[in-house]
């Protein structure tokens, strides 16, 4: 293999665990955009939800299924989630309560998973595509199932800035987003948009874990909270609250650690990612695109 | 129309309101006047349900409303113009009309949401010029008669302003009375605060004095102009 062929290979895959990092970000910044709230149980979501949808592989249920079940729950988790832990907070915009709920739920989710599932690693299987379906493209060989990760978060990121930006509905959560109580001054029901906005958000956590358990092979309690940083990180070096950023920042991401990984070492890959985000954010504190929060009465 | 009766809000230790009562006629014109921090826009907020009063009634049209949500009395034909020119700056100047159509108004409204919005542009042809513009590109007037057009997309019976005319220059305060005037001519019963009485005078029927969350004066048009003639009442607020 040429040395370029192995770049353009690392960076290709580094595109396709960027996306879901990216869709992670962007699972971040919609409870954000309307609770200025980050999500720290986002993470076990995602892991949640992909054993959720694992263990009913394993009963026999097939994906068509399957899927629909596990994001129906973790749908329902993030309704519970912001109707009972979050929205009793906002009333008090300076606690910090929040941060202990979101990591409360999100700990206590990874506990019961080791209850239920076990703290080994599960086998996820292939989805679609099986592990060894390549795709060859100008020469360079593309595993379908990556390729598969890229296309469906790329979709699915530009589906949300549709429904964002052009229905009413995205149209009303920015508004929530911008002015909660002007919004229900207008009728908007702000404190549904924000249950909505977790909802869908766990939503996105959950199609995230289904994409990248697939690519992972193996899933284990844990696995939510530690790619969930990653989407993290991404959403702040894109600079929080942006979709743009949250695009750019998770390929980015993405690229560095698997180019850290094939020159470097793969174990020094997410080390490197997090060394790269000190010094960005000590560069640009807002991130890429950050949008400036602006507080209102 | 509407009835405050001796209603009490409290911020923690701060009392904003200290059993204030009034009774609003309707289309009217009705003025409350009172120096920044006496209480007006909290009063204003109690009625459009963005607060709850700790104490005290509100009447709308002989029905309790006080306990009822924002969204409930947006219903009801109540629609609320914050201080502090509130829109959503980061959408247009078209969505901002559409997300003040869409929420407050019926199914079979809905229909007419385009006409409606069309009427507001006939009306201010600037802001139908401005249409795809983000509305905080806006002028500060032009932006305070997008809100005023917003609030009143819900065809509201009630309409409350919240110092309308604060930070406008002249000129545009006169277009922003102006449209009240039409709005009252159309049977909108309306409440409006300013800190100056001098402006309110200018549009109001009747009008209540508040200070440090009490209502101190109150009277029709000629009282209001005796009062700004006074030497203690004018030095005090009348500027
Ligand atoms: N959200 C709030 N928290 C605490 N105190 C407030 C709040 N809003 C208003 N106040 C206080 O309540 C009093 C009345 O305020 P306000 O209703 O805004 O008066 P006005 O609109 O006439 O300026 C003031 O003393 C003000 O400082
Ligand atoms: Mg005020």
């Amino acid at each position: 293999m040429s040395s370029l062929q192995f770049a353009l290979e690392l960076i290709f895959t580094g595109l396709c665990v960027g996306a879901v990092y990216s869709l992670i970000a962007h699972g971040f910044n919609i409870t954000f955009w309307t609770t200025k709230v980050v999500n720290f149980g986002h993470g076990p979501f995602i892991m949640f939800c992909s054993m959720l949808v694992l263990s009913f592989l394993m009963k026999g249920l097939p994906w068509i299924v399957s899927i629909p079940l596990g994001f129906s729950i973790i749908i329902l988790l993030g309704y519970i989630l912001e109707r009972f832990s979050i929205r009793p907070l906002l009333k008090y915009p300076t606690s910090m309560g929040w941060i202990v709920s979101t990591l409360g739920l999100g700990l206590f989710l990874q506990a019961l998973a080791s209850k239920i599932w076990g703290a080994q690693a599960l086998a996820f299987p292939p989805f679609i595509f099986q592990a060894t379906d390549y795709v060859s493209i100008f020469g360079i060989q593309l595993s379908a199932q990556y390729l598969l990760v890229l296309v469906m978060a790329l979709v699915i990121m530009l589906l949300m800035e549709v429904i964002i930006n052009k229905t009413i509905w995205g149209k009303a959560m920015k508004a929530v987003a911008f002015d909660p109580n002007f919004a229900r001054v207008m009728g908007i029901k702000s404190k549904m948009v924000m249950t909505l906005s977790f909802m869908i958000s766990a939503l996105l956590a959950g199609v995230a874990g289904i994409l990248i358990a697939p690519i992972y092979g193996t899933i284990t309690p844990e696995f939510g909270m530690n790619i969930m940083v990653l989407g993290f990180v991404a959403a702040v070096l894109g600079g929080i609250g942006s979709s743009k950023g949250a695009l750019f920042g998770g390929l980015m991401l993405g690229v560095i650690e698997k180019l850290v990984g094939g020159y470097i070492s793969t174990s020094a890959e997410h080390g490197v990612a997090f060394l790269i985000l000190i010094i960005i954010l000590a560069l640009k504190p807002d991130g890429f695109f950050g949008v400036k929060v602006v507080q209102k009465v | 129309m509407l009835k405050l009766t001796d209603l009490h809000v409290n911020y923690g230790p701060i009392k904003a309101l200290q059993g204030v009562s009034i009774d609003i006629e309707p289309n009217n014109i009705t003025a409350i006047i009172g120096a920044n921090g006496s209480g007006k826009s909290t009063m204003l907020s109690v009625i459009s349900g963005l607060i709850i009063p700790d104490q005290g009634e509100i009447y709308y049209k002989d029905i309790a409303i006080h306990t009822k949500p924002v969204e409930e009395r947006v219903k009801q034909g109540i629609a609320h113009v914050m201080e502090g020119r509130r829109l959503f700056k980061d959408q247009s100047v078209h969505d901002n009309l559409l997300l003040g159509f869409y929420f407050r108004n019926s199914k079979e409204n809905k229909k007419n949401m385009l006409k409606q919005i069309n009427e507001v542009y006939d009306r201010f042809p600037i802001l139908g010029e401005k249409k795809s513009q983000l509305a905080g590109t806006l002028s500060g007037g032009q932006q305070q008669l997008l809100i005023i057009s917003m609030a009143i997309l819900s065809k509201p019976q009630l309409l409350l302003l919240d110092e309308p005319s604060l930070g406008l220059a002249p000129i545009v305060v006169d277009q922003v009375y102006q449209y009240l005037e039409e709005l009252k001519a159309q049977g909108v019963t309306i409440i409006v605060s300013e800190q100056m009485a001098a402006l309110a005078i200018r549009i109001a029927d009747y009008g209540y004095v508040l200070e440090r969350g009490k209502v101190v004066g109150k009277g029709d048009i000629h009282y209001l102009k005796s009062m700004m003639e006074s030497d203690e009442m004018s030095s005090v607020y009348f500027g």
